[in-house]
């Protein structure tokens, strides 16, 4: 066991120490102790002889052995004389017992004075002790003293362990058991009985429970502010889960940190992919730009402020393209790595009807085709972009010949109908990517992308001309004829803005309608020739 | 100061007054011609039997309660005469040894010691017969 309660230590200790002191000061006690037992057995020889001497010197002074014989008689019956003997001046000797005549043998000697001359030694008495018995008594009583010291000791000691017991470890004990038993904030405090003692202990359950209470409305509050963080985080994480907005935070690099489940769905990603989120480009997977959405992430980072755009986003199950509202603000502190947010709504329904919109706004709704206002928009942005307007176009005017009779004769729905026609025929004549456009009216207008290739031009002009030796059915079981005059203008030869290369070409398309319609010609600045117009037979 | 030079002069007066010697006498055909003071002691407190020149001595004693004899004993051997007497019953009850006769007056003394050679007593000083011989004269201061 190694936790060893209070009292045992104390007592262990104090037992300890008093063993020490005992065994200490017993030595010295048993030794002074028999020393003084030793003198005091040699004092009481002394007396004795003292008692005996006037006797013994009546007896030494007139010779009487029967008198020295009665003294000595009287000390051998002390258990602590073993012999004696008078030897008196006359050299009469009277003994009884052993005397060894030997210098070491310890006797003890009195000299008899004459009872009537002090001056005169008349004889001397002489005591052998008894060594053994007289060191017997001094053990004994050596002992008795060790013991008694001894006794004492442990008394102290139990009186002391007791009172230790009693006012120290007994209502530690029962204090420490107590504070044991209460939990810091279950609201329990230690006994109004163990703060009535007016000492030391009794202050230190007081100053517990002072601490009890303060740690109690410690933790009361502690768990208030728990409560109200948890309450935010709440309605915070339900902002953040059930927002309709896909929001989520990447790294400057394009991973994702983390994301809330509608992003996932508009990104049309699978939820798990948070498994390996750390490499998992974010940017690059959802993005169709990728370089557009990078760019946006740096703006934002740069310029440290929200920067939104419409982006495209990859769908694979869903046709079409999807579209994106996306605004990065920049997060994260300076302790941790920068980082964006981001915030994306679905923008595909308003991004296809805005797209709507422009077509509408940008086609004309009887063919179909390019309106004016969507054809110089295309040529503003094909001359506004060097990459484009550095391959050259070239621009054909097409006004058709005849249709005013065709829209007296037959009405407009003829007309209309044949305009579809043309339309139709022209449009199938030129690749995707050149533009046919109608200018109003009966007016066409071609341009053939990235090219200056005047033959290629003729051969188209001459394919769409002949292709109008076609008759169209203006009613039904009515067919007619449609010509066509074709203007046409090199970019930039022949002007290097949209308003100068219509014009040129205009001017080209009506010189062939003063020459005889249905043909083509090329602008011509020095002016026009009648050579210069290809009429088409038919 | 004056009061103790008073008692000094009344304790001188008495001194001189009651200045008594005492005499140690034995017969005078008695080979002794005088004795030593311890020699006296040795003989009265019976420590020996004879004279220094070895003859036999029979000492003689004054009865118990004569003052005398208590003035003789403090003289001799500056006991009291109560002393003297447990003295010689400590001897006596050893056994061996017997106290010197007593005799009721010094005039039975001296015509005791005038009929024995061996004989020695003590008596105040005063007129002696021829017969007996003084060997020690003791100052009393009686």
């Amino acid at each position: 066991m190694k936790i060893k309660s209070l009292h045992v230590k104390v007592s262990l200790s104090l037992a300890a120490a008093a063993l020490f002191v005992v065994l200490l000061s017993s030595q010295f006690f048993y030794q002074r102790s028999y020393e003084n037992s030793f003198a005091e057995s040699e004092r009481s020889i002394q007396q004795l002889l003292q008692t005996v001497s006037t006797t013994a010197a009546i007896a030494a002074y007139v010779g009487n052995k029967q008198l020295a014989q009665d003294v000595i008689s009287g000390l051998i019956k002390n258990d602590i004389v073993v012999g004696a003997k008078i030897a008196m001046s006359q050299g009469t000797v009277t003994q009884e017992g052993n005397i060894p005549d030997d210098v070491d043998a310890q006797l003890i000697s009195l000299d008899l004075v004459g009872p009537f001359d002090e001056t005169e030694i008349v004889g001397q008495l002489v005591v052998k002790p008894s060594l053994p018995l007289i060191a017997q008594r001094a053990r004994d009583s050596a002992m008795a003293t060790t013991v008694g010291l001894a006794a004492q000791a442990a008394l102290l000691i139990l009186f002391v362990l007791v009172m230790v017991y009693w006012m120290m470890t007994r209502p530690l004990t029962s204090l420490s058991g107590r504070l044991h038993a209460i939990t810091p904030g279950d609201g329990n405090l230690l006994h109004e009985s163990d703060l009535r003692r007016a000492d030391e202990i009794g202050l230190l359950a007081a100053d517990i429970n002072t601490l009890l209470v303060t740690v109690e409305k410690k933790l009361e509050e502690e768990r208030e502010l728990r409560h109200r963080v948890e309450i935010l985080e709440h309605r915070f994480r339900g902002i953040f889960e059930d927002s309709s907005a896909g929001i989520f935070l990447v790294r400057e690099n394009g991973t994702l940190i983390t994301a809330n489940p509608s992003f996932f769905k508009i990104a049309n990603l699978e939820e798990n992919i948070v498994d390996n989120i750390d490499d998992a480009n974010i940017v690059e997977r959802v993005f169709s730009d990728t370089k557009q959405a990078y760019s946006l992430v740096k703006l934002a980072l740069v310029t440290k402020r929200p920067c939104s755009a419409d982006l495209q986003i990859i769908a694979e199950d869903k046709p079409g393209l999807r579209w994106v509202h996306c605004i990065f603000s920049p997060a994260g502190s300076e302790k941790t790595p920068m980082s964006v947010e981001g915030v994306m709504y679905d923008v595909t329904e308003r991004k296809l009807s805005e797209q709507r919109t422009r077509e509408l706004a940008e086609t004309d709704s009887l063919t179909g085709l390019s309106n004016r206002q969507a054809l110089e928009n295309e040529l503003r942005r094909i001359i506004g972009r060097p990459d484009l307007a550095s391959k050259g176009f070239i621009v054909m005017m097409i006004d058709l010949d005849g249709f005013k009779y065709i829209n007296d004769t037959y009405g407009h729905d003829a007309g209309d109908k044949t305009l579809i026609i043309i339309a139709e025929r022209l449009r199938n004549l030129v690749r995707q990517a050149d533009i046919v456009a109608r200018m109003g009216g009966d007016e066409f207008l071609i341009v053939l992308n990235s090219t200056q290739n005047l033959d290629m031009a003729e051969r188209i002009a001459n394919k769409i001309l002949e292709e109008q030796r076609e008759p169209i059915e203006v009613q039904y079981g009515v067919f007619e004829h449609v010509g066509m005059s074709i203007g046409m203008a090199i970019y930039p030869e022949h002007g290097d803005n949209e308003v100068s290369i219509r014009k040129h070409a205009d001017q080209a398309m009506y010189a062939v309608k003063h020459s005889g319609k249905n043909g083509f010609a090329l602008y011509n600045p020095d002016g026009f020739t009648r050579d210069a117009v290809s009429n088409h037979s038919g | 100061m004056i009061k103790k030079l008073i008692l000094t002069i009344v304790l001188m007066g008495c001194s001189i007054a009651s200045a008594a010697d005492i005499l140690v006498i034995v017969n005078a055909d008695s080979s002794v011609d005088g004795l030593t003071h311890k020699q006296a002691v040795d003989l009265f407190m019976g420590r020996v039997t004879a004279f220094p020149n070895n003859k036999p001595a029979v000492t003689l004693d004054l009865e118990t309660g004569t003052p005398l004899r208590a003035h003789f004993y403090k003289a001799l051997t500056g006991k009291s005469e109560a002393q003297v007497d447990a003295y010689w019953a400590t001897l006596v009850f050893a056994g061996r040894m017997t106290q010197p006769k007593q005799y009721d007056s010094e005039q039975t003394l001296i015509q005791t010691v005038a009929d024995n050679s061996s004989a020695i007593a003590y008596v105040d000083k005063q007129p002696l017969p021829a017969n007996v011989k003084v060997v020690l004269e003791l100052p009393s201061e009686e």
